[in-house]
């Protein structure tokens, strides 16, 4: 069995007011502080803490041959930080094991780096000032909102300094390849890449999340059995992403993850070869070959690709609006409208507009407050239209 | 199979879904290789003994195409001598047995503006019942006649009005019966139920050997307030057809001025007064878009009344009962139609509106929402939400071209022909 990449993405989009036309030019909220308040001390309380309380000790326990990365998003981090700060604590702390990475990513957990290079690079680069600053070492590897990849986006990595970057896979980027291998992206020289294996962690999240598939929660040991059946042999290295939040909705008395968290290190390490590795461990791999993909990559659905955020004319149509203002918003030089443009960008806003028949479960399904793409489109439309026309300009 | 069936309406007069319906059903049951004997009521038909009169196939206007030759050939269709009409109702009924018999009346006649059949003062028909029930009465006596001078495998009645006819046809035929429920007496009168027809629905219900709904939504209408057996009450929804729409008009529409239209009768199940409360609230933020009420009923003296009172006249029209072509012509002007029924089992009109790349706001209640997974939806009663939703259409382009998108992918897969299988399937397993 080759070494396991586990990596454990947390984050809260902000939660947006009901904001009706009839609000546009008189109202300037568009953030439901309650909600949004609801679902961090949800996240925090019913999910992080205990998590992290298992994760800590078996950490410990095991010393470096257990291993995972963390990917927070930034907006997470300031709501943490506003709500309860507590998680800031644990999370120094789960860094002092020296066994947990904490991976850079757009701050904002946004589509920026398809729009707009120049705020994708401001918001990696907040990020990564906010995660050196949090655990005292600054983060070498990258993972983009979704997983996304295309060439010209793994060069702007490599020459921000990163050795490893995340990416969705699929047949585009793959060809006939496995995902299971250590990549170089085509042009770069010194950035690997590591592909997420989409079908191991698609099902393992859903065997968490849907309560009718068979064998759920699925156990660790049922779990590495798997792994170890259709990968006996050590090459490579399998990159698996979790979202941490849908477990948060969960039943508490229904320690499936929790259970699945505290014997994961024991039952894969008792398989011959079952090792963790976070993902800047991935360096001393050596590249198997190289990737090329000019068109967008991402990382969480079937398809592989940007449809779940950018798959109708409505998630265009909000993206395109949004993404308008940037030279508006930047020329204001007024760091207010700055910040709610880019708590506009969480790509959650947009997931909920999708229209795909049978969207994949996504991990921020449940913060869904509408009740049709339509109500998403035209409640996140109503506010951007308030939001522009308060731009000088 | 022989199927006699107790329906509605015929192109080229169509005042609602339900001849809709009827129609494009023995359509495509007729293609199935059933006959069809369409028993529909007419006023002024001449009189027989009988009350019936054989009409051959050739002797009807053909309302489409001749392409559809086989399917004429397949029905015969049975005008009986009846005032009664789709949504007719007890307060309308002396107006509109007064047009028929040309005896004037005691009351000026409401404005229902429904069109009085052409034949109508043609007839001498003090035969006529006094009342609607008693007319409903009368015209079930034809049930018993075809029972006795047709052959048929089975019986197929299309609402209330012919739940009686068909009973008859069933006890001295001893055929099987379906009822197929368009529309129940809750839908039409909300709290204000007519006890009698509620009485007549349930006895058809309970005498037919299965009872097709338009709807999930009528169905659960019909298991919760009429007590039927679940087992025997199955989902036939409704569809529509592209050539239901005949030739598509293209008029010109000015992108600055945008037209909103509300098309359907003018009763309280429609929630006619929702959209116009709504009508003020989007005029107020954008005072150049036009609002259309197309149809007529009992509410259409109060809707323009309130228009006035709103202030909102020049930016309000009314069209009257509108049919055929000007139905056309209406959906083709409009850029936007919506549908704030408090209740309604089925709504094929949205599916129409659909056709004329029109995009639909529809009511929550709306059984036509269970065949179109992505419908921009409302709460009838809340005006703030409907008219948000009406700004949102017409000030982002891209919400009507995504209605659109998923309009036309739902449409492939909502046709008549789905219906008519299901339906088949059932006539086989009840005629053996």
């Amino acid at each position: 069995m080759p070494p396991i990449s586990l990596t454990l993405n947390i984050h809260q989009p902000t939660r947006l007011k009901h904001y009706s036309f009839f609000d546009i030019g008189n109202s300037t909220s568009y953030e439901d502080e309650s909600r949004t308040f609801e679902a961090i001390n949800q996240l925090t309380n019913d999910c992080i803490q205990p998590a992290s309380h298992i994760l800590l000790k078996r950490l410990k326990e095991y010393g470096g041959d257990f291993r995972i990365a963390l990917a927070v998003s930034g907006l997470a981090l300031d709501q943490f930080q506003r709500y309860t700060p507590e998680v800031l604590d644990t999370f120094k702390a789960l860094s002092d094991t020296g066994h947990v990475e904490f991976l850079a990513a757009p701050y904002y957990h946004s589509l920026a780096s398809v729009f707009s290079l120049q705020e994708f690079k401001e918001q990696v680069l907040m990020h990564h000032g906010f995660i050196q600053a949090l655990t005292g070492r600054p983060p070498t590897a990258f993972r983009n909102t979704a997983l996304i990849y295309r060439d010209e986006l793994a060069l702007e990595v490599e020459r921000l300094g990163y050795q490893v970057m995340l990416s969705g896979g699929g047949s585009r980027l793959l060809g006939k390849r496995s995902p299971d291998r250590v990549y170089r992206p085509t042009d770069c020289t010194t950035l690997k890449l590591l592909v997420n294996n989409y079908r191991l962690s698609d099902d393992m999240s859903r065997r968490f999340t849907h309560s009718d598939s068979p064998d759920t929660p699925p156990t660790s040991a049922g779990f590495a059995r798997w792994i170890h059946q259709e990968h006996p042999f050590r090459g490579g290295l399998i990159s698996l992403s979790l979202d941490l939040e849908p477990f948060s909705r969960r039943n508490l008395d229904d320690p499936g993850l929790f259970l699945f968290l505290d014997k994961l290190p024991e039952t894969v390490l008792l398989h011959k070869g079952g090792t963790f590795q976070t993902p800047s461990q991935a360096v001393s791999h050596r590249a198997s070959a190289s990737l090329s993909s000019a068109d967008f990559i991402a990382g969480e659905n079937p398809e592989q690709d940007l449809s779940p955020w950018m798959g109708n004319e409505m998630q265009k149509d909000a993206l395109n609006a949004l993404y308008l203002l940037e030279t508006r918003i930047k020329g204001s030089h007024d760091p207010s409208l700055l910040l709610t443009w880019r708590i506009l960008q969480a790509s959650d806003h947009f997931l909920f507009m999708s229209t795909q028949r049978e969207p994949a479960p996504g991990p921020h399904h449940a913060a869904n407050p509408y009740g049709s793409p339509y109500d998403a489109y035209i409640n996140f439309m109503n506010i951007v239209t308030d939001f522009s026309e308060r731009i000088p300009g | 199979m022989r199927v006699l069936m107790f329906g509605w309406e015929f192109p080229p007069l169509i005042s609602g879904g339900l001849g809709t319906a009827c129609y494009e059903l023995t359509r495509t049951l007729s293609r199935h290789g059933n006959k069809i004997i369409f028993v529909v009521p007419r006023a002024g038909t001449q009189e027989r003994k009988s009350h019936v009169k054989l009409v051959a196939a050739a002797e009807v206007p053909l309302p489409y195409p001749t392409n559809v030759e086989e399917f004429f050939h397949a029905l015969s269709i049975k005008p009986v001598d009846s005032i009664l009409r789709p949504y007719l109702t007890d307060e309308d009924y002396p107006m509109v047995l007064n047009a028929a018999t040309g005896t004037p009346g005691d009351q000026a006649p409401a404005a229902t503006g429904e069109p009085a059949s052409p034949s109508s003062i043609m007839a001498t028909a003090e035969h006529y019942g006094r009342n609607l029930m008693a007319e409903v009465a009368r015209y079930s006596e034809i049930g018993e006649e075809l029972a006795l001078t047709e052959t048929f495998d089975i019986i197929h009645a299309h609402d209330w009005m012919t739940f009686l006819a068909a009973m008859r046809a069933k006890r001295a035929s001893g055929k099987p019966m379906v009822a197929h429920v368009h529309a129940v007496e809750y839908d039409r009168s909300g709290d204000h139920v007519n006890q009698s027809i509620f009485e007549i629905e349930k006895l058809g219900m309970e005498a037919a050997d299965h009872v097709i709904a338009v709807s999930h939504y009528t169905r659960e209408l019909i298991l919760s307030q009429y007590g039927i057996n679940p087992g025997k009450v199955s989902v036939v929804h409704n569809a529509v057809s592209r050539r239901q729409a005949g030739k598509v008009y293209h008029v010109p529409q000015s992108p600055k001025k945008k037209t909103v239209l509300f098309l359907g009768r003018v009763t309280s199940q429609k929630g006619p007064e929702y959209f116009v409360e709504a009508a003020a609230r989007v005029l107020e933020k954008m005072p150049e878009v036009t609002f259309v009420m197309a149809g007529a009923g009992d509410m259409l003296a109060r809707m323009i009344e309130r228009v006035g009172e709103l202030r909102i006249g020049t930016h309000f029209h009314f069209t009257g009962f509108l049919q055929g072509h000007d139905v056309e012509r209406m959906y083709a002007m409009s850029d936007l139609y919506v549908m704030p029924s408090v209740s309604e089992p089925f709504g094929l009109s949205p599916l129409e509106a659909m056709i004329y790349d029109v995009p639909v706001i529809l009511s929550k209640q709306a059984g036509v929402n269970e065949v179109l997974p992505y419908a921009l939806t409302v709460d009838f009663w809340n005006v703030d939400d409907i008219a948000n939703k009406i700004l949102a259409v017409l000030k982002y382009p891209a919400l009507s071209r995504e209605l659109l998108r998923n309009g036309r992918k739902a449409l492939h897969s909502i046709r008549w022909e789905v219906a008519a299988e299901r339906i088949q399937l059932l006539y086989n397993k009840l005629a053996v």
